[in-house]
């Protein structure tokens, strides 16, 4: 069913008060307080990367192939 | 080839991101939280919507579900369906919200913040122990952390209720009143 730009997506559905949009807010200030510890940057050679990569068992194999196509589509690359 | 530490996600379901898209808020939720990520179910929602031509000017990443982890939303659809606080007793009508929850919990969203604007499917989230918040919960901590100034915010939900999301005049006023005094 195609909808029009601006329609309301599930109309029906009950949405939020302002009350759960502060504790909302404030779990989220709790998450990127958590998020800003200090970080380092870290410089790899590709070929540590590649040769990880190797090492992987198939589960763990496939989810890097699922990220690197969709860091492809993503940048227009395929 | 340079990692920088840990790297901040969002996964979101189709209504906040129709209501970022609205308002154009993409940019800010990316800003605090970093890349926005959604299931393919919710990208053919915001195209039902008319979205599609937006989502290519955004980076939103849409992701294919395995059959597992499509087996696992519908299990989801389901307790959302028959939530209390649901008014949609179909599941299908619940596969965007229950996707979503099931993408955050790969592991590589290990962490990420899960946006979800319904009562039904966030109770159930909820139980999953996710940081879990609505769109209106990201602007406010937008205008805390300086992204947005207080008196953005009402534009911004207006915009969005203009354009057919369901926010009362209520809703905009309170969340406004918030903003101004959260940054006095």
């Amino acid at each position: 069913m195609m909808s029009q730009k601006g329609s309301v997506h599930e109309p029906e559905a009950e949405l939020l008060t302002a009350e759960d949009a502060i504790e909302d807010s404030m779990r989220l200030r709790a998450w990127l307080r958590q998020r800003k510890e200090p970080v380092v940057s870290l410089q790899v050679p590709l070929w540590a990367l590649l040769d990880a990569i190797d090492h992987l068992p198939p589960d763990e194999l496939r989810q890097v192939a699922r990220r690197a196509d969709e860091r492809l589509v993503a940048e227009g690359s395929v | 080839m340079t990692f920088r530490g840990k790297t901040s996600m969002v996964v979101s379901d189709t209504g906040p991101l129709i209501s970022a898209l609205q308002s154009e808020s993409v940019g800010l939720i990316a800003d605090l939280f970093g890349t926005v990520h959604t299931s393919e179910v919710c990208i053919s929602e915001l195209g039902r919507h008319g979205w599609a031509d937006y989502l290519a000017r955004h980076h939103i990443v849409g992701h294919r579900l395995s059959d597992a982890e499509v087996a696992s939303a519908a299990v989801l659809a389901a307790q959302i369906a028959g939530h209390p606080a649901s008014k949609e007793p179909n599941p299908n009508h619940h596969a965007g919200e229950a996707e979503a929850m099931v993408l955050v919990q790969r592991p590589e969203f290990a962490g990420a913040v899960l946006l979800l604007d319904e009562l039904a499917a966030r109770a159930v989230a909820t139980t999953t122990g996710l940081t879990i918040s609505g769109f209106a919960g990201v602007l406010l901590t937008a205008v805390y952390e300086g992204l947005l100034a207080a008196d953005e915010i009402r534009q911004k939900l207006i915009r969005c209720q203009q354009q057919g999301t369901h926010y009362s005049n209520t809703f905009i006023q309170k969340i406004d009143q918030i903003a101004r005094e959260g940054r006095e």
